[in-house]
Protein backbone atom coordinates (compact mmCIF):
# COMPACT_ATOMS: atom_id res chain seq x y z
CA UNK A 1 0.00 0.00 0.00
CA UNK A 2 1.00 3.27 -1.00
CA UNK A 3 1.35 6.30 1.82
CA UNK A 4 -1.17 8.06 -0.53
CA UNK A 5 -3.58 5.37 -0.57
CA UNK A 6 -7.02 5.41 0.89
CA UNK A 7 -5.82 4.77 4.65
CA UNK A 8 -4.81 8.14 5.31
CA UNK A 9 -6.96 11.30 5.56
CA UNK A 10 -7.45 13.42 2.78
CA UNK A 11 -6.43 16.77 3.22
CA UNK A 12 -8.70 19.02 0.75
CA UNK A 13 -11.41 21.89 1.37
CA UNK A 14 -13.61 20.85 3.90
CA UNK A 15 -12.26 17.42 4.19
CA UNK A 16 -9.82 16.29 6.59
CA UNK A 17 -9.78 14.73 10.15
CA UNK A 18 -11.77 16.30 12.47
CA UNK A 19 -9.96 16.47 15.90
CA UNK A 20 -11.34 17.72 19.13
CA UNK A 21 -9.97 20.49 21.23
CA UNK A 22 -6.95 19.48 23.21
CA UNK A 23 -7.83 21.03 26.53
CA UNK A 24 -7.79 18.74 28.99
CA UNK A 25 -7.45 21.24 32.33
CA UNK A 26 -10.28 22.36 34.78
CA UNK A 27 -13.03 23.86 33.38
CA UNK A 28 -13.11 26.56 35.96
CA UNK A 29 -9.53 27.45 34.92
CA UNK A 30 -10.18 27.48 31.19
CA UNK A 31 -13.08 29.80 31.99
CA UNK A 32 -10.78 32.05 34.37
CA UNK A 33 -8.65 31.90 31.57
CA UNK A 34 -11.22 32.66 29.09
CA UNK A 35 -12.62 35.39 31.18
CA UNK A 36 -9.08 37.01 31.82
CA UNK A 37 -8.84 37.66 28.00
CA UNK A 38 -12.48 38.95 27.76
CA UNK A 39 -11.97 41.52 30.63
CA UNK A 40 -8.77 42.79 28.53
CA UNK A 41 -10.77 43.33 25.70
CA UNK A 42 -13.50 44.83 27.47
CA UNK A 43 -12.48 46.40 31.06
CA UNK A 44 -15.96 47.92 31.64
CA UNK A 45 -18.97 45.49 31.52
CA UNK A 46 -21.73 46.73 29.06
CA UNK A 47 -25.10 47.59 31.41
CA UNK A 48 -27.65 45.06 31.29
CA UNK A 49 -31.22 44.73 32.51
CA UNK A 50 -31.69 45.92 36.33
CA UNK A 51 -33.63 43.10 37.68
CA UNK A 52 -35.88 40.46 37.15
CA UNK A 53 -39.73 41.11 37.13
CA UNK A 54 -42.55 39.55 38.51
CA UNK A 55 -42.86 35.67 36.32
CA UNK A 56 -43.76 32.75 36.62
CA UNK A 57 -41.70 30.86 39.09
CA UNK A 58 -42.26 27.05 39.49
CA UNK A 59 -39.01 25.66 40.38
CA UNK B 1 -4.52 29.27 42.92
CA UNK B 2 -5.83 32.35 42.60
CA UNK B 3 -8.06 33.52 39.99
CA UNK B 4 -6.98 35.71 37.15
CA UNK B 5 -9.87 37.35 36.21
CA UNK B 6 -11.68 40.34 37.82
CA UNK B 7 -14.96 37.84 37.57
CA UNK B 8 -12.72 35.40 38.91
CA UNK B 9 -11.96 37.35 41.69
CA UNK B 10 -15.48 38.56 42.01
CA UNK B 11 -17.12 34.53 42.65
CA UNK B 12 -13.45 33.97 45.31
CA UNK B 13 -14.81 36.96 47.40
CA UNK B 14 -18.08 35.61 47.16
CA UNK B 15 -17.53 31.92 47.57
CA UNK B 16 -15.47 32.96 50.59
CA UNK B 17 -18.37 35.06 52.51
CA UNK B 18 -21.03 32.45 51.95
CA UNK B 19 -18.88 29.83 52.87
CA UNK B 20 -17.76 31.74 56.27
CA UNK B 21 -21.57 32.46 56.84
CA UNK B 22 -22.08 28.85 56.85
CA UNK B 23 -25.10 29.15 54.11
CA UNK B 24 -25.79 26.55 51.44
CA UNK B 25 -25.70 28.11 48.06
CA UNK B 26 -24.82 26.22 44.33
CA UNK B 27 -24.08 27.89 41.08
CA UNK B 28 -26.70 28.18 38.65
CA UNK B 29 -26.75 30.70 34.95
CA UNK B 30 -23.93 30.57 32.80
CA UNK B 31 -21.18 30.27 35.21
CA UNK B 32 -22.71 26.77 36.29
CA UNK B 33 -22.66 25.07 32.89
CA UNK B 34 -18.59 25.14 32.82
CA UNK B 35 -18.63 21.89 35.26
CA UNK B 36 -20.69 20.59 32.58
CA UNK B 37 -19.15 20.63 29.15
CA UNK B 38 -20.37 24.17 28.05
CA UNK B 39 -17.46 27.28 28.72
CA UNK B 40 -18.65 30.48 27.66
CA UNK B 41 -18.02 34.16 28.95
CA UNK B 42 -20.50 35.65 31.31
CA UNK B 43 -20.79 38.90 32.71
CA UNK B 44 -23.28 37.80 36.18
CA UNK B 45 -22.88 35.31 39.45
CA UNK B 46 -25.99 33.42 39.80
CA UNK B 47 -26.83 31.77 43.15
CA UNK B 48 -29.37 29.51 44.15
CA UNK B 49 -30.07 29.26 48.09
CA UNK B 50 -32.27 28.19 50.70
CA UNK B 51 -34.69 31.34 51.11
CA UNK B 52 -34.06 31.36 54.89
CA UNK B 53 -30.37 32.62 54.57
CA UNK B 54 -31.69 35.71 52.28
CA UNK B 55 -31.30 38.33 55.05
CA UNK B 56 -28.19 36.94 56.19
CA UNK B 57 -27.04 37.00 52.39
CA UNK B 58 -28.39 40.30 52.28
CA UNK B 59 -26.08 42.08 54.98
CA UNK B 60 -23.60 40.01 53.70
CA UNK B 61 -23.34 41.48 50.26
CA UNK B 62 -23.98 44.97 51.92
CA UNK B 63 -21.45 44.77 53.37
CA UNK B 64 -19.07 43.48 50.68
CA UNK B 65 -20.31 46.79 49.01
CA UNK B 66 -23.12 45.41 46.99
CA UNK B 67 -26.69 47.72 46.88
CA UNK B 68 -29.70 45.57 46.65
CA UNK B 69 -31.69 46.60 43.28
CA UNK B 70 -34.13 43.95 43.67
CA UNK B 71 -35.22 41.65 46.48
CA UNK B 72 -38.60 39.69 46.60
CA UNK B 73 -39.82 35.93 47.71
CA UNK B 74 -38.48 34.23 44.56
CA UNK B 75 -34.77 36.52 43.93
CA UNK B 76 -32.58 39.04 44.81
CA UNK B 77 -30.32 41.34 42.29
CA UNK B 78 -27.32 43.06 43.65
CA UNK B 79 -24.97 45.11 42.23
CA UNK B 80 -21.22 46.76 43.34
CA UNK B 81 -20.23 48.41 40.10
CA UNK B 82 -20.21 46.77 37.19
CA UNK B 83 -20.57 43.93 39.50
CA UNK B 84 -23.71 42.07 39.45
CA UNK B 85 -24.82 38.96 41.87
CA UNK B 86 -28.31 37.34 41.76
CA UNK B 87 -29.75 34.72 43.91
CA UNK B 88 -32.73 32.75 43.40
CA UNK B 89 -34.14 31.47 46.69
CA UNK B 90 -35.67 27.82 47.08
CA UNK B 91 -38.34 27.29 49.09
CA UNK B 92 -40.03 25.10 46.65
CA UNK B 93 -39.22 21.15 47.10
CA UNK B 94 -38.59 21.28 43.21
CA UNK B 95 -35.32 24.00 43.94
CA UNK B 96 -34.82 22.75 47.32
CA UNK B 97 -34.07 19.13 45.97
CA UNK B 98 -31.92 20.74 43.34
CA UNK B 99 -29.64 22.64 46.23
CA UNK B 100 -29.92 19.71 48.69
CA UNK B 101 -28.18 17.44 45.34
CA UNK B 102 -25.50 20.46 44.05
CA UNK B 103 -22.09 18.41 43.39
CA UNK B 104 -19.31 20.35 45.20
CA UNK B 105 -16.45 21.05 42.93
CA UNK B 106 -12.91 22.64 44.29
CA UNK B 107 -11.80 25.61 41.91
CA UNK B 108 -9.67 28.12 41.31
CA UNK B 109 -12.19 30.32 42.71
CA UNK B 110 -12.58 27.84 46.00
CA UNK B 111 -15.15 25.42 46.83
CA UNK B 112 -18.37 25.40 45.89
CA UNK B 113 -21.22 23.27 44.25
CA UNK B 114 -23.00 23.23 41.26
CA UNK B 115 -26.39 21.96 39.97
CA UNK B 116 -27.19 19.39 38.07
CA UNK B 117 -27.32 20.06 34.13
CA UNK B 118 -30.45 18.79 34.33
CA UNK B 119 -31.59 21.36 37.15
CA UNK B 120 -29.78 23.94 35.23
CA UNK B 121 -31.57 23.43 32.37
CA UNK B 122 -34.41 23.42 34.16
CA UNK B 123 -33.66 26.47 35.67
CA UNK B 124 -32.46 28.27 32.11
CA UNK B 125 -36.19 26.99 30.84
CA UNK B 126 -37.89 29.01 34.15
CA UNK B 127 -35.49 32.29 33.33
CA UNK B 128 -36.48 31.96 29.60
CA UNK B 129 -40.15 31.73 30.31
CA UNK B 130 -40.09 34.19 32.26
CA UNK B 131 -38.60 36.21 29.15
CA UNK B 132 -38.69 34.67 25.95
CA UNK B 133 -36.27 37.06 24.69
CA UNK B 134 -33.63 35.98 26.40
CA UNK B 135 -32.15 33.61 23.77
CA UNK B 136 -28.93 32.93 25.61
CA UNK B 137 -31.06 30.69 27.46
CA UNK B 138 -32.54 28.82 25.28
CA UNK B 139 -28.68 28.64 23.10
CA UNK B 140 -27.53 27.31 26.73
CA UNK B 141 -29.86 24.43 27.03
CA UNK B 142 -29.02 23.43 23.28
CA UNK B 143 -25.57 23.48 24.05
CA UNK B 144 -26.11 21.19 27.53
CA UNK B 145 -28.49 19.25 25.58
CA UNK B 146 -25.73 18.35 22.88
CA UNK B 147 -22.54 18.27 25.55
CA UNK B 148 -24.15 15.68 27.94
CA UNK B 149 -27.10 13.82 25.56
CA UNK B 150 -25.50 10.64 26.41
CA UNK B 151 -25.71 11.22 30.64
CA UNK B 152 -28.84 13.61 31.31
CA UNK B 153 -31.72 12.04 33.15
CA UNK B 154 -34.27 12.78 30.66
CA UNK B 155 -36.99 11.67 32.97
CA UNK B 156 -36.37 14.52 34.92
CA UNK B 157 -35.69 17.10 31.67
CA UNK B 158 -39.20 15.71 30.49
CA UNK B 159 -40.75 16.16 33.99
CA UNK B 160 -39.49 20.55 33.60
CA UNK B 161 -40.51 21.02 30.42
CA UNK B 162 -43.87 19.33 31.77
CA UNK B 163 -43.59 21.60 34.82
CA UNK B 164 -43.78 24.53 32.37
CA UNK B 165 -45.76 23.36 29.13
CA UNK B 166 -43.16 23.42 27.24
CA UNK B 167 -43.10 19.57 25.88
CA UNK B 168 -42.71 20.44 22.12
CA UNK B 169 -40.00 22.74 22.96
CA UNK B 170 -37.97 19.59 24.35
CA UNK B 171 -39.12 17.27 21.04
CA UNK B 172 -37.91 20.57 18.85
CA UNK B 173 -34.36 20.51 20.59
CA UNK B 174 -34.04 16.65 20.98
CA UNK B 175 -34.68 16.24 16.88
CA UNK B 176 -32.27 19.50 15.91
CA UNK B 177 -29.39 17.89 14.27
CA UNK B 178 -26.16 18.20 15.65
Amino acid sequence: MTPNSSDRPLLASDAGVVTPPADTRDPFTALDDLMAVIEALCPQWPARSTAAGPGSFRL
Amino acid sequence: MAALSRLGRQIEELVGALNRLGVRFALIGGLALTPHKVIRATQDIDMLTDAISADDIDQELLRLGYRCIHRSAEAGNYLRGDERVDFLYAHRPAARHLLAGAAQFTTPFGVLRVVSPEGLIGFKLQALVNDPRRTQDLADIRALIRANRATLNMAEVREFFRLFDREALLEELLNDPE
